[in-house]
């Protein structure tokens, strides 16, 4: 009991960080990477969807080091991640 | 063993084998009709593919050319979508990199041309990209879907207002103006680059005002998704198949596809869903292995006497399935209560109405409201299609044609 005294401040802190962390996950500051938040689409026509095998619907994202990351077909909805 | 003890077990046996006749005639009933709910049943018309022909449904056929001039100009008729305001024919191109836009062009039912509607940029009253457009025709007025706003203007061009839709699609999403003049639409929850265990991929059908604030949810499930690697032909990763829902607009009320089985129609003056179809994909439907059989996006249209749709068989679940018919036009006859798969036309590479009306080119729409349906053909085609049909008002159409021109709308009115 005495050491929790002694050391009062630093058991406030600590208190008041864990709550401050958990109020952060709640509010998903720190939860999933949202890529859709960065991330363009961009068409590329000529790219056959291997989902339908249609021509014409495939677009593209990229990552920060512009290398194909995420591709969607927008007629099937069939997805690639490179 | 005891008399009684014997006639007890007989009464006995004969009350469960009576529960257990009442149990087998009532699923037998559900299954022949679903409980009231009409089957569309897609397996069995894919087996025995027909031609289906235009006079069935419509009465007339309409082609006409849009004004080509240096503010009208439209690129393949492949990426572009149309829909109708009043009289009006609005087009625009499918377009969501963000880095340059067109804006929509109005038409005048001849096919002359009005104004364009928006303009790409930063600015309130700019839009970067253009996930759908909503019309509204009481109000007069386009609304123009960007990444998380929609954006209205007069069909003059005059900018009024904008609200919050945030829609998170990748590709077109889909909504309309409800009568009351609120938006209905179709929400991704957890959707984009990104798969999440801990937060699962859903739907929802939101019903916003013009402030942007949500008067009704619904939730609409969790999606279906199946993942597998890649290899060549397409080269190393991860694909992802999904069933989604899907939501159309089908006359004034907007129907709902949950779980690729059920058609909902949403009523808004009681703010429920009610099922009016059910989809039987049969053997080519979900299972352990593969997603099965399901609605390609924005692809299915309803009249009052018909819903048209494209169903994907894709290759990769179904190896040995014609190659043909991958992506299969369907039509469900609201009177006859007959689905019937539309035949392929190896010379024309896709399944059409076949246009007995003018014997003109064949048909198959992109759009359909107040009774007419809507189809973009590019202009070399259209020239083309005009020299071999025995259509005199086509070949007169292709004639003021020139291969710089823009693409041609194909209005059908339906009896």
């Amino acid at each position: 009991m005495k050491a929790i005294l002694k050391f009062k401040p630093l058991f406030i802190v600590l208190a008041f960080m864990t709550i401050a962390m958990s109020s952060i996950n709640a509010a998903g500051i720190s939860g999933t990477f949202q890529a859709d938040d960065v991330f363009q689409y961009h068409p590329v026509p000529s790219f056959v969807c291997p989902g339908c095998g249609q021509k014409g619907f495939w677009e593209i994202a990229f990552d920060q080091n512009d290398n194909p990351y995420h591709g969607i077909c927008t007629s099937c909805g069939f997805e690639k991640f490179y | 063993m005891d008399f009684n003890v014997f006639y007890m077990k007989r009464t006995f046996n004969l009350i469960a084998l009576f529960f257990v006749c009442v149990c087998l005639w009532s699923c037998g009933r559900t299954g022949e009709n679903n409980g009231g709910i009409e089957v569309i049943d897609i397996e069995n018309a894919a087996q025995k593919p027909l031609e289906v022909y235009l006079s069935k449904y419509a009465k007339e056929i309409r082609y006409i050319p849009l004004e080509t001039s240096q503010y009208s100009l439209l690129g393949d008729a492949s990426r572009l979508n149309i829909k109708i305001l009043n009289d009006v024919i609005c087009i625009w191109e499918t377009n969501r990199s963000t880095v340059s836009g067109t804006p929509v062009l109005c038409f005048n039912s001849n096919g002359e041309f009005l104004n364009s509607v928006g303009t790409h940029g930063r600015a309130d009253n700019e839009f970067l990209a253009i996930f759908n457009v909503l019309v509204n025709d009481s109000k007069n007025i386009i609304s123009i879907v960007d990444r998380d706003r929609a954006l209205a203007y007069s069909r003059e061009g005059m900018y009024k207002y904008n609200f919050e839709i945030f829609h998170n699609e990748i590709g077109n999403m889909s909504g309309m103006w409800l009568e009351n003049d609120m938006v209905a639409f179709l929400k991704r929850k957890n959707f984009g680059a990104y798969l999440n265990d801990k937060n699962p991929r859903s739907d929802e059908l939101l019903v916003v005002d013009t402030m942007g604030n949500i008067v009704q949810k619904f939730e609409l499930g969790k999606h279906i998704i199946m993942t597998f690697e890649l290899d060549a032909p397409f080269g190393k990763g991860t694909g992802v198949s999904s069933k989604a829902a899907i939501a159309y607009e089908a006359g004034n009320s907007i129907k709902i596809i949950r779980n690729n089985d059920i058609i909902y129609d949403f009523n808004i003056s009681d703010w429920k869903l009610s099922a009016q179809y059910q989809l039987d994909f049969g053997k080519y439907g979900l299972s352990d292995n593969v997603i099965g059989a399901k609605f390609l996006n924005n692809s299915v249209i309803e009249s009052e006497s018909f819903l048209l749709m494209r169903v994907l068989f894709s290759p990769s679940d179904f190896p040995d399935y014609n190659k043909d018919y991958n992506v299969s036009y369907f039509i469900y006859d609201k009177k006859e209560r007959e689905t019937t798969c539309i035949k392929f036309n190896k010379e024309e590479s896709d399944a059409n109405f076949k246009n007995d009306i003018d014997g003109g080119m064949n048909f198959y729409p992109q759009y359909l409201k107040n009774n007419k349906m809507y189809q973009l053909v590019n202009v070399i085609d259209f020239i083309e299609m005009a020299g071999k049909s025995t259509s005199a008002r086509m070949k007169e159409v292709a004639a003021q044609l020139t291969e710089d021109s823009n693409p041609v709308v194909v209005e059908v009115t339906l009896k």
